[in-house]
C-alpha cells in the first residue's frame, strides 16, 4: 500500500492526453509521476490531468503540477469542488495560472 | 390524503384513537427519529434496480437492517410506524400498513395507516371482523389475499370498490392498483392481525417479491410478540399508578362532593375524558353533584333527568353495570332518542360507570370524550376498580353527612367540607374553617389550638368578609377567661345564648373580643384520640337555640376540623421527615473528579407529600471513568424516600462489580423484583469514559438525557430505551456514542418536563432549548434549569437534576520519523487516525496532515543531520486546540530555492494552520503551528 502510494492511467484522444490519478500524492512519488506523464505528454497537443480520486496531496504535488505546466502544452486540471485537490490547488494558488475544471468532460469541451 | 381502498363508508366505521400514553408516543417519535436510517441508504435505489440478482442482494440486505430496526421497537406503535415507513418503500411497495385483531376478536384495528406519501396523521380505522375486505378475509382464513387490479378488486370486493360516498376511495384506487395482504401470526401460532402492502401488479406476479413480503411480515409479528410484553408491563405499571394515586386522593375525602370531585378528576386525567360528572338521585330526580369540563351551554335541564327517561346514566344507575360506549353509533342504537343531542353536541364515546356497592348504586359517573376511544381491557379494569373504590367512599361519606343531620344543610356543608379535607396546614384548614361559617349560620368563627407545652393556646379568626389569614397566630395563656379558650382548657362545649349569659359567665374584659351585631356565640372543644387540641369559637347576628340537631351539627363540624387538624399535622410532620429522609440519602456534595464539571439539584415538591423518590448520583469508577445515574421510585412520601435509599445504595454497590449501563440495570432488576417499593423505578444511567471519548448509556422507563455537543448542538440519548425496573427477562439495551471536544451532558427526573397543563413533547423542546441556550456555568445550572421550567408556577412533582461537563483525554500523539521521504505515507496513516479522536471535520483533518507533511518533507529535504536522527513529530489538543511540532536535529541548508517547492511548503503550512512559527536553535530546527478544532456536528 506504501508502495503504490498512487497509480496513474493515460489515454490519448484527438491528440489530448487524458491522465488520470488515483491515490495520495506527496514528497515520495510526486516527481516520479511528474516525470511518467512528461514522457507521455509528448507530441500531444494538451493534457488533461484529473486529480478527482487525489486523496491526499501538498506542496510537492503541486511543485509537480507547476513543473508539468511549464514543461507541457496547454495543461489543465479536473478537480471537482469539496475535492482535496480543488482545496490544494486553490491555497496554493495554481488555480490562478491553470484552467480547472470540475468534469473531465468539462475540460474536453473546452479543448 | 390517507384514503385506502380498505376504507369502508363512514357509518360502518368507528374511528378509534388508539390510547397511545405520552411515554409510548415519546418513545415513537424518538424511534423514528434515531432509525431513519434504512429507507435512506443505498439500498433503496438499488430496490428500484431492475438488475434481479442485485434486487434480490438489496432486499435481503433490507431485511436484515429491518429486523434491526424493528428490535429496538418497544411498543407495538413503533412497530406499526417503522413497518409503514420502511415497508411502504423498501420492499417495493407503495403503501404498507398493519391491522390488528382487536376488541376481543371481533373487529380489525389499522394501527398504522401511513401511505409512504402522507405524514399518516389521520386516526386510524376499526373494520368489523366479519364484514367483506381483502384485509378481514386474510385474517379470517389466515391465508394471503391477493388483490391484482382495480378490476380484480371491482369484481371480487363489490361493495368497496362501489362507494360513492367516499371520493378518496376512487383515487387511491387509481394509486394502488394491487395489493397483498398477509396474515400476521404470533408465536403461538394465533393470527393476530394482517400486514397489507400496496403495489405495482407485476409486483404480485412475482415470487421473490412476495417472499419478501412474506419475510417483512415475520419480522413484523416477531417484533409485535416481543413488544408485547413490554406493553403488559407498561400498562400494569400505568394501573398501578393511577390507582395508587387514586387511592391516595380518595384517602383524602370526606364529603360525597369530594369523592365525586376526586372521581371526576381522575377520570379526566387517567382517561383523557373532555368532560365528566356525578349524578345522584334527590327526590326521585337524577341530579348532577359534580361537573367538569362540561360546556357553559349546558341548558340547567340536562343538569336533572327523570328516572323514566332511559340513558346510559340512568341505566347504569338501574342495572349497575358499567355502559361504555365507543361511537355515536352505537349511542343512538341503544337510546335513538338521543340522536338529535348527540349530533349536535359531536362527542363520540361515552362511559357511564355505576358507583355501586351491595344492593344499589348510589352515584354515577359519567365521562364524555370528543375524540374517538377505545376502551382496552386494562382501561375497563381500570374504570370499574375506580368505580368501586369511589362507591365505598361514597358510601362513607353518605352516613358521615347523615350524622350531620338533614340532607340538604348537609348537602351544603360538603361543599365547604371539600376545602377541610385538601387542608395540609393549620392555616388551611382555618380557611376552610371560615368558607363554612354560612352554612353553619355563623357571622365570625376562630381557631384555638394549645401549644406544645400545654400553657399557651395560638388564636387566630376571621369572617367571610375578611377571610384574610396569615401564619401569624395570637399566643394567649390557656388560663385566659375567653369561652373559646375555656372550651379549649377544659373540654366542655360553652352555648352562650345570649349577651347577658355571656355578662354573667365571663369577666368583662373578655367583651371586648366582641363586636355590637353578635347575639349569641359556641365554643366547640377539638379532641384528637381522646386529647385536647383547641377550640372552634362561633359568633351569629341572630338569637340562637342550640337545638339538638344544630349540637349534633357543630359537634360533627368540630370533629371533621380536629381530623383535618391531625391530618395536617401528620402532613407537616411527614413532609418534613422526608424531606430529612431524602437530604440525609442524597449525597451531601458531589465528590470532585478532575477535570470534570459536576452540579446537581433536589428540589422538593411543593405540594403536600410530593417529596421523596427522585435522586442522583455520580460514581467514579477509575480516573476518567464514571457513572452519572438519575432514577425516579414510584409514588411519594417516606416510603419512596426509602425505597430510593435503598436503589441508590444498591446502584452503588453494583457498580464495583458491574458497570455497564445495561448490565447494572439487569443486576438493579433483580434488586427491584425482590421489593416491592423499588419496583418500577425509573433509570438512567450513563458510563462516561473521557478516555476512550465515549459515552455508554441505558435507560430504564426514564427520560432521555440531552448531551450538548461543543458546536453547541443538541443530542439526545434516546436509542438504549426499555421499561423501569423490576421486570422478569426484560431486554436492557445499551448504546454506544463518542463525543468529541467540551460537551454537557444533562440528566433529570419527569418532574422537570410533566405538568399536566402542557404536552410533555413541548416541555422537553422546552427544557433542550433552555438548556442549549444557556452560556450559564455548570455549577448553577441544575437550579436555573428548573427556575426556567416551573418559571413561578407551582412545582406539584420533586426533581432531580444532574449536570456533568467534561472532554475526551486525549493522548498526544509522538512519532520519530527517520528522515526519508518514504515514511510520510505510514506517519499521514497514524496521524489520520490520531486527528479522528480529536473531533475535526475531514477537511480541517486533512489540512492538518498536509501541514504536518510539509514539515516533515522540509526537515528531510533541508535539514543537515548528519548522523541521519530521526524527525520528531508531536501533536497534542488542549481545550479544542491542536498543536504540532516537527524538530529535526541539523540547521537547515541554506535556502537553495531552485524551484520554490520550500517556500510553497512553509506557505502552505502558514495558510492552512492559524499560526506558525520557526525556531531554530543550535540543537536543531523546530516548526510549531496550531489549529482550532470546529468539533463536527452529531456524530451520527
Amino acid at each position: 500500500m506504501i508502495e503504490q502510494l498512487a497509480t496513474v492511467t493515460t489515454d490519448t484522444s484527438n491528440g489530448t492526453l487524458i491522465v488520470r490519478i488515483t491515490g495520495e500524492l506527496d514528497g515520495s512519488n510526486a516527481k516520479h509521476i511528474g516525470d511518467t506523464i512528461i514522457a507521455a505528454a509528448v507530441d500531444t497537443r494538451a493534457c488533461v490531468a484529473d486529480l478527482t480520486l487525489v486523496t491526499y496531496l501538498d506542496s510537492a504535488a503541486l511543485t509537480m503540477l507547476h513543473r508539468l505546466a511549464q514543461q507541457s502544452a496547454a495543461l489543465h486540471l479536473v478537480t471537482p469542488p469539496g475535492s482535496r485537490a480543488a482545496r490544494l490547488v486553490e491555497i496554493g494558488g495554481l488555480d490562478t495560472v491553470l484552467r480547472t475544471h470540475q468534469t473531465v468532460n468539462d475540460a474536453l469541451a473546452e479543448l | 390524503m390517507m384514503g385506502a381502498w380498505w376504507r369502508v363508508p363512514q357509518p360502518l366505521l368507528s374511528v378509534v384513537l388508539i390510547g397511545v400514553s405520552l411515554g409510548l408516543l415519546t418513545a415513537l417519535l424518538l424511534t423514528l427519529r434515531a432509525h431513519r436510517g434504512v429507507t435512506e441508504s443505498d439500498s433503496v435505489d438499488r430496490l428500484r434496480s431492475n438488475d434481479r440478482r442485485s434486487l434480490q442482494i438489496a432486499q435481503n440486505v433490507w431485511l436484515r437492517d429491518l429486523s434491526t430496526v424493528l428490535s429496538r421497537a418497544v411498543s407495538q406503535r413503533d412497530v406499526a410506524a417503522i413497518m409503514a415507513r420502511e415497508g411502504a418503500i423498501a420492499a417495493g411497495s407503495t403503501t404498507a400498513e398493519i391491522a390488528l385483531l382487536g376488541g376481543g376478536g371481533g373487529r380489525v384495528e389499522f394501527v398504522a395507516a401511513q401511505a409512504n406519501d402522507s405524514e399518516g396523521s389521520g386516526p386510524p380505522l376499526v373494520v368489523a371482523l366479519d364484514d367483506r375486505t381483502p384485509v378481514t378475509d386474510a385474517i379470517r382464513t389466515g391465508a394471503n389475499v391477493l388483490v391484482l387490479s382495480v378490476a380484480d378488486l371491482a369484481d371480487r370486493y363489490p361493495a368497496l370498490a362501489a362507494n360513492p360516498t367516499r371520493p378518496e376511495t376512487t383515487e387511491t384506487l387509481e394509486t394502488s392498483e394491487a395489493s397483498a395482504c398477509l396474515p400476521l401470526v404470533d408465536s403461538d401460532g394465533r393470527i393476530i392481525g394482517a400486514m397489507v402492502f400496496g403495489c405495482r401488479p407485476e409486483n404480485l406476479l412475482d415470487d421473490g417479491q412476495l417472499v419478501v413480503f412474506e419475510t417483512a411480515t415475520e419480522l413484523c409479528a416477531r417484533a409485535l410478540d416481543r413488544v408485547r410484553l413490554y406493553e403488559l408491563e407498561y400498562e400494569a405499571r400505568r394501573l398501578a399508578e393511577n390507582l395508587q394515586a387514586f387511592t391516595m386522593v380518595l384517602a383524602g375525602t370526606e364529603s360525597r362532593t369530594d369523592v365525586a370531585e376526586a372521581l371526576v378528576n381522575e377520570s379526566i386525567r387517567v382517561l383523557g375524558a373532555d368532560s365528566a360528572s356525578v349524578w345522584v338521585v334527590v327526590d326521585d330526580a337524577i341530579t348532577m353533584l359534580v361537573g367538569l369540563g362540561l360546556n357553559d351551554q349546558t341548558p340547567a335541564r340536562s343538569r336533572r333527568e327523570t328516572r323514566a327517561v332511559a340513558s346510559p346514566v340512568s341505566d347504569a344507575l338501574m342495572t349497575r353495570v358499567m355502559i361504555v360506549l365507543e361511537s355515536p353509533e352505537e349511542l343512538i342504537n341503544a337510546y335513538p332518542h338521543l340522536r338529535s343531542q348527540v349530533q349536535l353536541d359531536g362527542d363520540q364515546a361515552w362511559v357511564a360507570l355505576p358507583l355501586a356497592i351491595g344492593g344499589e348504586a348510589s352515584a354515577v359517573m359519567f365521562a364524555v370524550f370528543r375524540t374517538a376511544r377505545v376502551f382496552s381491557a386494562q382501561d375497563r379494569s381500570l374504570l370499574s376498580t375506580m368505580g368501586l373504590q369511589a362507591a365505598l367512599a361514597f358510601e362513607r361519606a353518605r352516613l358521615r353527612e347523615n350524622d350531620l343531620g338533614d340532607a340538604e344543610k348537609a348537602r351544603q356543608l360538603a361543599a365547604a367540607i371539600g376545602g377541610l379535607t385538601a387542608a395540609a396546614t393549620k392555616v388551611a384548614v382555618l380557611a376552610a374553617f371560615i368558607d363554612a361559617l354560612p352554612a353553619l349560620g355563623a357571622q365570625t368563627g376562630s381557631l384555638a389550638l394549645i401549644g406544645d407545652d400545654g400553657t399557651t393556646v395560638d388564636v387566630q379568626g376571621g369572617n367571610e368578609a375578611s377571610p384574610y389569614l396569615t401564619s401569624e397566630w395570637l399566643t394567649r395563656p390557656i388560663s385566659a377567661h375567653t369561652p373559646l379558650i375555656a372550651a379549649a382548657r377544659t373540654g366542655d362545649a360553652l352555648f352562650i345564648h345570649d349577651r347577658l349569659e355571656l355578662a354573667g359567665v365571663f369577666e368583662p374584659g373578655t367583651l371586648e373580643m366582641f363586636n355590637d351585631s353578635q347575639r349569641s356565640w359556641v365554643a366547640v372543644p377539638l379532641f384528637a384520640g381522646g386529647r385536647p387540641l383547641g377550640a372552634l369559637g362561633l359568633s351569629f347576628d341572630a338569637l340562637q337555640r342550640f337545638d339538638d340537631a344544630q349540637r349534633v351539627r357543630l359537634a360533627s363540624f368540630a370533629a371533621l376540623c380536629a381530623n383535618a387538624l391531625t391530618r395536617a399535622a401528620r402532613f407537616e410532620l411527614e413532609h418534613s421527615i422526608a424531606i430529612t429522609l431524602q437530604s440525609t440519602l442524597l449525597p451531601k456534595r458531589l465528590k470532585p473528579i478532575t477535570d470534570v464539571e459536576l452540579s446537581a439539584h433536589y428540589s422538593p415538591g411543593t405540594r403536600e407529600l410530593s417529596v421523596g423518590g427522585d435522586w442522583y448520583d455520580v460514581i467514579e469508577l477509575s480516573e476518567e471513568r464514571f457513572l452519572l445515574v438519575v432514577g425516579d421510585v414510584v409514588g411519594h412520601g417516606i416510603e419512596s424516600a426509602a425505597a430510593m435509599g435503598k436503589l441508590a445504595t444498591a446502584t452503588r454497590a453494583l457498580a464495583q462489580v458491574e458497570d455497564a449501563p445495561a448490565a447494572l440495570l439487569r443486576q438493579l432488576d433483580r434488586v427491584a423484583s425482590a421489593d416491592a417499593s423499588t419496583q418500577f423505578a425509573s433509570m438512567a444511567i450513563v458510563l462516561v469514559d473521557r478516555r476512550a471519548g465515549e459515552l455508554r448509556y441505558s435507560l430504564a422507563g426514564h427520560p432521555a438525557p440531552m448531551l450538548k455537543l461543543a458546536d453547541g448542538s443538541m443530542q439526545s440519548l434516546d436509542a438504549a430505551r426499555s421499561v423501569p425496573l423490576g421486570g422478569i427477562a426484560v431486554q436492557r439495551p445499551e448504546e454506544a456514542l463518542p463525543f468529541y471536544g467540551h460537551v454537557s451532558l444533562l440528566l433529570y427526573t419527569d418532574g422537570l418536563t410533566e405538568r399536566r397543563a402542557d404536552h410533555i413533547d413541548t416541555r422537553t423542546a422546552l427544557l433542550r432549548s433552555a438548556f442549549q441556550q444557556t452560556n450559564a456555568p455548570i455549577h448553577e445550572l441544575p437550579r436555573l434549569l428548573i427556575a426556567e421550567m416551573m418559571n413561578g408556577g407551582d412545582q406539584n412533582d420533586d426533581i432531580a437534576v444532574l449536570c456533568a461537563s467534561f472532554e475526551p483525554v486525549l493522548v498526544p500523539f509522538r512519532r520519530l520519523v527517520p528522515s526519508h521521504a518514504s515514511h510520510l505515507a505510514a506517519l499521514r496513516i497514524d496521524l489520520r487516525a490520531w486527528l479522528a479522536t480529536v473531533g475535526f471535520h475531514q477537511d480541517d483533518s486533512d489540512d492538518c496532515l498536509v501541514a504536518v507533511c510539509e514539515a516533515v518533507t522540509n526537515a528531510v529535504e533541508h535539514g543537515n543531520d548528519l548522523e541521519g536522527r530521526p524527525i520528531d513529530m508531536r501533536a497534542d489538543c488542549r481545550e479544542n486546540r491542536c498543536s504540532f511540532s516537527v524538530a529535526d536535529h541539523g540547521n537547515w541548508k541554506p535556502q537553495v530555492d531552485s524551484d520554490g517547492a520550500r517556500g510553497r511548503g512553509l506557505n502552505l503550512i502558514r495558510l492552512l494552520m492559524d499560526d506558525m512559527m520557526v525556531g531554530e536553535t543550535a540543537h536543531g530546527t523546530t516548526v510549531t503551528f496550531t489549529k482550532a478544532v470546529m468539533v463536527r456536528e452529531g456524530s451520527r
